[in-house]
């Protein structure tokens, strides 16, 4: 496994609250549902309980200070939220929060604001980090994905198999051609996660602990397409958490990818596709600065 | 449920494998009670008469596959190692969280898969079922 970039890793590293896993889990699902009213704080429970009102906005977005709301300090960590504190600081105006109050509210009673903003006003919701991040490995590597897929056809098809489908190839001789086009533009439209297939974080989102950073859990260099049945599931077995003194201060030993390792399909390398684009961007622009330099 | 079916099925390039007999569902009961796991709730059984396993856009739903591990009820709760299996029964998962059915409160749930934590609770399988796709939900809560 060494050979082909798989390493066993021991690192020493501490848990995530659950609001900054929520906030994770938000950015890569997107906003499909309201969080449980459970989650919400007591105080915005009680709000929204007391607040018939919702017309008579005594309050303006301006005089919300977003970070007196302790759980700003992440939202603002994520492009995704950061540029929208407008919006935040407008749903909260509209639900008549007073200002001074903010400092009672948690990450879950913030995405339920936005959530209801963007429903009320039509607006739609975020790309996901899971579509965004579809979108870039098939614009990068659509050629790699068409040639894994038809090299690997047989192994696929078992996979198929597997669960109990079988592709009709008697009554058409194109139908795992046409399965992997219509994979292709899905994930080109709709950045959907092709069958067969999953997103892996490779330091995995319980241990995103680098507090000036929760972003990077959802970054592109941090996720892989990877086959679900047996990679997938077989990474998530070989998870070894060695508890530390205190949950603050643990082990935690399993196998990590390279950061530039994009797609797994398979141990060998030649199942693998690597993120090249950097490279081909600057040997890109070598080019064109040789092309410049012989035209001079 | 048919209108979670028809949802379901118009869910685009969503795989599903064929419907679920009776007898395998009977033969899943019993593993899983030898196996001292909960047993499927009776609204999931009706659902894998129909739609038996789904997985769509990295988000999975288990069902009975007599050909291998993979997404199989049983086979996939034998090796998931959950507390109290006796009572909590896993029907799917995404990348972050499982949907369990609890016997105990009777309800279905979605659970951190890290801290077991329930993050949501549902009275029925359609809206459970809607969550764990992220089918979006016109509910509001204001």
């Amino acid at each position: 496994m060494k050979d082909e970039g798989l390493r066993f890793i021991e690192r020493e590293e501490s848990l995530i609250s659950q609001e900054e896993k929520f906030l994770i889990k938000t950015e890569f699902h997107g906003l499909s549902h309201y969080p449980s009213k459970e989650m919400l704080s007591p105080y915005f429970q009680k709000h929204i309980e007391n607040n018939a009102n919702e017309n008579s906005a005594s309050y303006q977005e301006e005089e919300y200070k977003l970070d007196n709301i302790p759980s700003w300090k992440y939202f603002k960590q994520f492009a995704v939220f950061k540029k929208r504190a407008a919006i935040f600081a407008k749903a909260l105006a509209e639900k008549s929060i007073p200002p001074q109050d903010i400092k009672n509210l948690n990450a879950y009673d913030l995405i339920a604001l936005l959530k209801n903003y963007n429903q009320k006003h039509d607006i739609a919701n975020f790309e996901t980090a899971k579509s965004k991040f579809i979108k870039y490995f098939i614009q990068h590597h659509e050629v790699d994905y068409r040639n894994y897929m038809l090299e690997n056809k047989a192994v696929i098809l078992y996979a198929l198999k597997n669960k109990g489908i079988e592709l009709d190839l008697k009554k058409n001789h194109h139908a795992y051609e046409e399965f992997i086009e219509k994979n292709i533009i899905l994930m080109k439209t709709k950045g959907s996660v092709p069958p067969l297939f999953n997103l892996h974080h490779k330091r995995p989102v319980k241990d995103s602990n680098s507090n000036e950073n929760l972003s990077m859990a959802n970054n592109y260099k941090n996720l892989c397409l990877i086959l679900e049945s047996p990679y997938h599931n077989m990474l998530h077995l070989f998870d070894t958490n060695i508890l530390g003194k205190t949950i603050f201060n643990r082990k935690v030993k399993r196998i990590e990818l390279p950061e530039d390792l994009i797609f797994f399909g398979g141990f060998s390398r030649k199942f693998q596709i690597y993120r090249q684009n950097e490279n081909n961007y600057s040997d890109i622009l070598t080019q064109v600065i040789n092309k410049k330099k012989k035209q001079k | 449920m048919q209108e979670l079916i028809q949802t379901l099925q118009n869910l685009p390039l969503m795989l599903t494998a064929k419907p679920a007999s009776t007898e395998q569902i009977i033969r899943a009961q019993q593993d899983l009670k030898i196996n001292n796991i909960a047993a499927i709730p009776q609204d999931f059984t009706e659902l894998l008469h129909q739609i038996n396993t789904i997985e769509y856009d990295g988000c999975y739903l288990f069902g009975i596959n007599p050909r291998s591990y993979y997404l199989d009820i049983f086979a996939e709760n034998e090796m998931i190692d959950l507390p109290n299996k006796e009572n909590l029964l896993i029907l799917g998962y995404d990348e972050f969280d499982y949907l369990i059915y609890n016997h105990t409160k009777e309800c279905y749930q979605i659970i951190d898969k890290d801290s077991i934590e329930v993050i949501q609770t549902f009275s029925n399988l359609t809206k459970a079922i809607k969550y764990l796709f992220k089918i979006e939900d016109d509910e509001q809560y204001f």
